[in-house]
């Protein structure tokens, strides 16, 4: 369960967020609707814990993650331009998250296989992530997110760019995915439509 | 845009000064120290202004900067344009092609200076150091811009459907974008061709004189030191404000290298391609030529000399040198991780040997390490870690360069994933520069090979390294002497390459 | 792959702190320190140790300048027992620098007198000696049907134009060495005999292995100039290395108008284990060791009952009366020589 309360942002004079304040519960998925340009993906940072917020606090599972680095506070991020580390395969990107939590190898392997098999990337699995397509990386980027099995998933805008053929087959194998993660998920998203999809609560900035 | 919460940032800050500690400790004792020493002991006031009044070294000085000043265009010049060719293009052989211009950097000067004299035939000096000097740096240009152009293929593509040839693509998208690629490479360039000495010294002759030669002159042929020391820090203090002026600096714009961009080269360009890097090989051709012919006959007599004790000795010298560099390099690029005045400041004073006199250098470290515990003459990893301290900003900058694949978000994204500031550092930074690690091990280890003139004047086990042989061999008459001479430079220039070319493909 | 790398580390880190401790008890190795082309046989020094229990220790560490320089830096706490390799032309100045302890070998007799009054105070030993001399190309001058140079004063006259190569005075010791012979043979003349010598198109280059390796014709390098500033005892070489192998060499020496260089052995001042110094220059000078001299390094040996290589005694050239100048002399004129000298072919 992840609560955000009175989170306000502002780099310098800028103010970034105002006072923004919702809830998600385990298994849910919030949408965050806005244009660009309204800090949506300062939020998710926030929630991260790759920003500070200048007030407000973040909730994870009801206790304060205020003064828990990034690396321990079970929030998975996917971000808009995936962020795969260009010297691992695809296997080893998924791989990362669980060897930070020191899985033993044969779990691991497991774990990998079951989200090469459920974002149905097996075939990739050798690659080198600078060879793969829009659609083929956003998959790369969903399974490493959930390979750790997070509390929390945040999606900044994971569709934008995919042309409409690879859009329907990427937004199924997602949202069967992160609903059998159970995990509280924040999905950021410009598309009214997309929005209704995939989400039970819409939050507008 | 802000990436990481000050928690974090100052974690990684800490992790930052914690190993720059070994790096600056070892470039302050060995490098700064007995420099600062030999010329607070020698530095004379009236000695200084009168080496200014003095005809002949202001035309040394003249000299020093007009020769590296064409030697840098002209390495430019070449250089440039392949790099364009290799990021943007696909062609039948290109890493061999690419390997190919490496090479010349790593090879010994007195290798070079004598395969440029062959063949110039000892006419025009200025003009014979200039092209030696662009054969040696081509590499620099090439490994440094060759990223930065990779990196905005997408540009590329975009002036190509507008009709844009090639010419001006070069022009109006690759230099712009990468001038600041450009720069720091024609910088580093500019410092070894101002500081260069094996080569000019031999080409040169009187009339065309260096610093670096000038100061070998004075502190060695004439035991002047005073004016020695008078050069080295007016030298010096040129090359800092050269570095200070034109800063190393970031690419404004940078976007993913995309593989799809990679275009095939039309066979005629593949030909003129091959033409182009086949220049490179005329001086080793050279090399290997003069290694076979004695007297107008073929011989391998030259070969059956090679004493193999000699080349292991020196690869081993070679593999200790490129570790300790590499592990310096690796210590160096975790501590300017972040940007931020301290991780200038931190790598400024890294990349100060490249900028001190080799010969005061030298002469710095016998006078300084003496006596007592301190009485590291003689010493067996001496030579080594001063190849090492030399090789590091070289070493630093090929790292550096294939980090620039790696943003914030690869950081922000390993932290999501659960990996601690430390863990970020060693999987995601030194992760992405893994790869390019071996290739720059490589280099530093071939530069240990050439041998450089501050460790030449160390007093070092009498076992031989093969540069100190080949200058011994072709010191002395006879034709064996010379075959044999020639046939291990010929062979160092086999090892180099194999090296540069099996690391090719990795590279790429 | 990385345990290989680790592995490697740890044993490179061995392999070079296991050799950089320093023995501070009793000392059991004499170290003698000396230019890169020192060369001698393996196990030449296993006499010594057999006889004085000290191992020698060979160090090397740039040419015969550099040694002076590094040890006038620190003098009185030297990097070796013993320096090998100073020659006249840098004597005084390692004299002045104070680099060495006086010591006089009882050994001398097999030695000239001639070579040891040149040193004050018994600071240094002589070890060897050698001659620069005009090497010339005798084929070339068969091919061409013209009569060798015979002297110095020959080689500004017009059928010796462009045919001379020339090591620079300032960057080679050979070059400084052919400049002391033109300062001995034509005394005040000499500046006036180079001009005419550079108008006559005679090449200077920066060293001995450009000038002889590269531009000289009679060597492998097959160059343009038949005639070279070189040594008595290159043409011994040129038999020795030659590739195919020849009877006689190519090449001959202008017995007139050579500069003598003597080496030196001197015990450094402040020597760890200046016993041991001292019998090692007893031994650098006995009969044993200076008969390895020659075919190594092609010098001449300075005792007088080494008996000479058959190649040495056919071929290479020692001058009964060689042009001489004090090593006084140089050192007190040798800036000025250079200076006159740069302003002339600079």
């Amino acid at each position: 369960m992840l609560e955000v309360r009175g989170v306000s942002v502002s780099f310098g004079d800028v103010e970034i967020l105002r006072d923004v304040s919702f809830m998600v519960s385990d298994a849910q998925t919030v949408a965050l609707l806005g244009p660009s340009g309204v800090g949506k993906s300062t939020l998710l940072r926030v929630i991260a814990g790759l920003v500070d917020p200048n007030t407000g606090d973040i909730f994870i599972n009801a206790k304060d993650v205020g003064r828990v680095a990034p690396h321990r506070r079970g929030v998975g991020l996917v971000f808009q331009d995936n962020a795969l580390l260009p010297h691992l395969t695809v296997r080893s990107n998924i791989a990362y998250g669980l060897r930070q939590k020191r899985v033993p190898k044969r779990d691991r392997e497991r774990r990998v296989a079951d989200l090469l098999n459920m974002m149905r990337i097996e075939h990739l699995a050798d690659r080198k992530v600078d060879t793969l397509s829009g659609g083929e990386a956003k998959r790369v980027a969903v399974a490493r997110t959930l390979a750790p099995e997070p509390h929390v998933v945040l999606l900044d805008e994971p569709l934008t760019g995919l042309d409409s053929e690879i859009y329907e087959s990427v937004i199924t194998d997602l949202t069967s995915a992160l609903k059998k993660s159970q995990a509280s998920v924040v999905w950021v998203t410009h598309n009214l439509t997309e929005a209704k999809r995939v989400a039970s609560a819409i939050i507008h900035l | 845009m802000v990436g990481i919460s000050g928690l974090t940032v100052r974690r990684f800050q800490r992790i930052g000064l914690i190993a720059a500690v070994p790096v600056l400790l070892t470039v302050v004792v060995l490098i700064l120290w007995p420099a600062t020493n030999i010329v607070i002991r020698y530095f004379r006031w009236d000695h200084f202004t009168s080496a200014f009044s003095d005809e002949r070294i202001q035309r040394v000085l003249w000299i020093s900067v007009t020769q590296a000043t064409l030697s840098t265009a002209l390495a430019v010049l070449i250089g440039v344009p392949l790099a364009s060719l290799f990021a943007k293009h696909q062609f039948p052989g290109k890493r061999f092609a690419s390997a190919l211009v490496t090479v010349p950097f790593v090879l010994p000067s007195v290798v070079v200076a004598i395969a440029a004299l062959s063949l110039s035939g000892g006419k025009r000096p200025l003009l014979t150091i200039v092209v030696a000097h662009a054969f040696f740096n081509v590499a620099v240009v090439v490994r440094i811009v060759r990223p930065s152009i990779a990196s905005n293929t997408t540009f590329d593509n975009a002036a190509t459907t507008l009709g844009a040839g090639a010419l001006k693509r070069l022009m109006q998208i690759d230099v712009p974008l990468a001038r600041h690629s450009i720069q720091n490479a024609a910088v580093v360039t500019f410092i070894f061709c101002f500081t260069s000495y094996g080569v000019v010294r031999i080409i040169g002759g009187l009339s065309t004189t260096t610093t670096e030669v000038e100061i070998y002159t004075r502190a060695i042929q004439l035991g002047d030191m005073s004016t020695a020391v008078a050069l080295a820090l007016v030298q010096t203090f040129f090359l800092a404000v050269v570095t200070l002026v034109f800063r190393p600096a970031a690419e404004a714009f940078r976007f993913k290298p995309s593989t799809t961009a990679i275009r095939q080269l039309r066979p005629l360009s593949v030909v003129g391609v091959w033409v182009a890097c086949g220049l490179f090989l005329v001086p080793s051709a050279v090399i290997v030529l003069k290694s076979l012919r004695s007297r107008g006959n073929w011989t391998t007599a030259g070969w059956e000399q090679i004493d193999l004790g000699i080349v292991l000795r020196s690869l081993t010298f070679a593999a200790t040198a490129s570790i300790l560099s590499l592990l310096l390099a690796g210590l160096l690029m975790v501590a300017t991780t972040h940007s931020g005045a301290t991780s200038r400041l931190i790598s400024a004073i890294a990349s100060i040997p490249i900028a001190v006199s080799a010969i005061v250098l030298g002469v710095g470290i016998v006078a300084t390490f003496n006596s007592g515990w301190l009485d590291i003459r003689g010493a067996m990893w001496l030579v080594p870690t001063m190849h090492a301290i030399v090789a590091t900003p070289i070493t630093f900058r090929i790292l550096r360069a294939s980090l620039d694949t790696i943003t914030s978000d690869h950081r922000a994204a390993a932290a999501t994933l659960g990996a601690s500031p430390l863990r970020t550092i060693m999987t995601v930074d030194l992760g992405a520069v893994r790869r390019s690690a071996l290739y720059a091990g490589i280099v530093s280890g071939c530069v240990s090979l050439g041998e450089f003139g501050a460790t030449s004047v160390l007093a070092r086990d009498s076992s031989r390294t093969i540069p100190i042989e080949i200058s011994r061999l072709l010191g002395k008459p006879g034709d064996l002497n010379q075959l044999h001479g020639y046939a291990l430079a010929t062979l160092l220039l086999l090892i180099i390459s194999t090296a540069m070319f099996s690391t090719g493909r990795s590279d790429a | 792959m990385k345990r290989t790398i680790t592995t490697f580390l740890i044993c490179s880190g061995f392999f070079l702190f296991s050799c950089s401790s320093q023995e501070t008890s009793a000392p059991t190795k004499v170290r003698l320190l000396a230019y890169d082309s020192f060369v001698v046989s393996e196990g030449i020094f296993d006499d010594f140790t057999a006889q004085t229990g000290y191992e020698v220790e060979v160090v090397t560490g740039g040419d015969a300048g550099e040694l002076l320089a590094k040890a006038s830096v620190t003098a009185g706490n030297p990097e070796a027992d013993v320096m090998w390799g100073i020659d006249n032309t840098l004597l005084t100045r390692a004299i002045d620098a104070d680099i060495f302890a006086s010591y006089k070998s009882d050994q001398l007799d097999a030695i000239d007198q001639e070579l040891l009054n040149l040193i004050p105070d018994a600071k240094v030993t002589p070890v060897d000696t050698g001659d620069v001399c005009l090497n010339i190309d005798r084929v070339w001058f068969d091919e061409n049907a013209v009569n060798p140079p015979t002297r110095l004063a020959d080689l500004v006259k017009p059928e010796y134009s462009g045919l001379t190569v020339i090591p620079s005075a300032v960057t080679s010791s050979t070059g400084l060495a052919f400049l002391l012979a033109s300062i001995a043979e034509f005394g005040d003349g000499w500046q006036d005999w180079w001009r005419q010598l550079l108008a006559n198109e005679a090449l200077i280059v920066d060293g001995w292995t450009r000038a002889y390796t590269v531009e000289f014709s009679g060597s492998s390098g097959a160059g343009n100039y038949p005639i070279v500033v070189s040594y008595g005892t290159s043409p011994p070489a040129e038999v020795l290395f030659a590739d195919p192998p020849v009877d006689t060499p190519r090449t001959a020496v202008v017995a007139d108008g050579c500069f003598r260089q003597v080496e030196f052995a001197g015990v450094l001042r402040g020597a760890n284990n200046e016993d041991g110094a001292q019998a090692l220059i007893d031994y650098l000078i006995s009969a044993k060791f200076q008969a390895d001299i020659p075919l190594n390094m092609f010098v001449y040996p300075v005792n007088n009952d080494v008996v000479l290589p058959k190649v040495f005694t056919d071929f290479a050239v020692k001058p009964e009366r060689p042009l001489v100048i004090s090593h006084s002399e140089i050192d007190t004129n040798r800036e000025t020589w250079l200076g006159q000298w740069l302003a002339l072919v600079g």
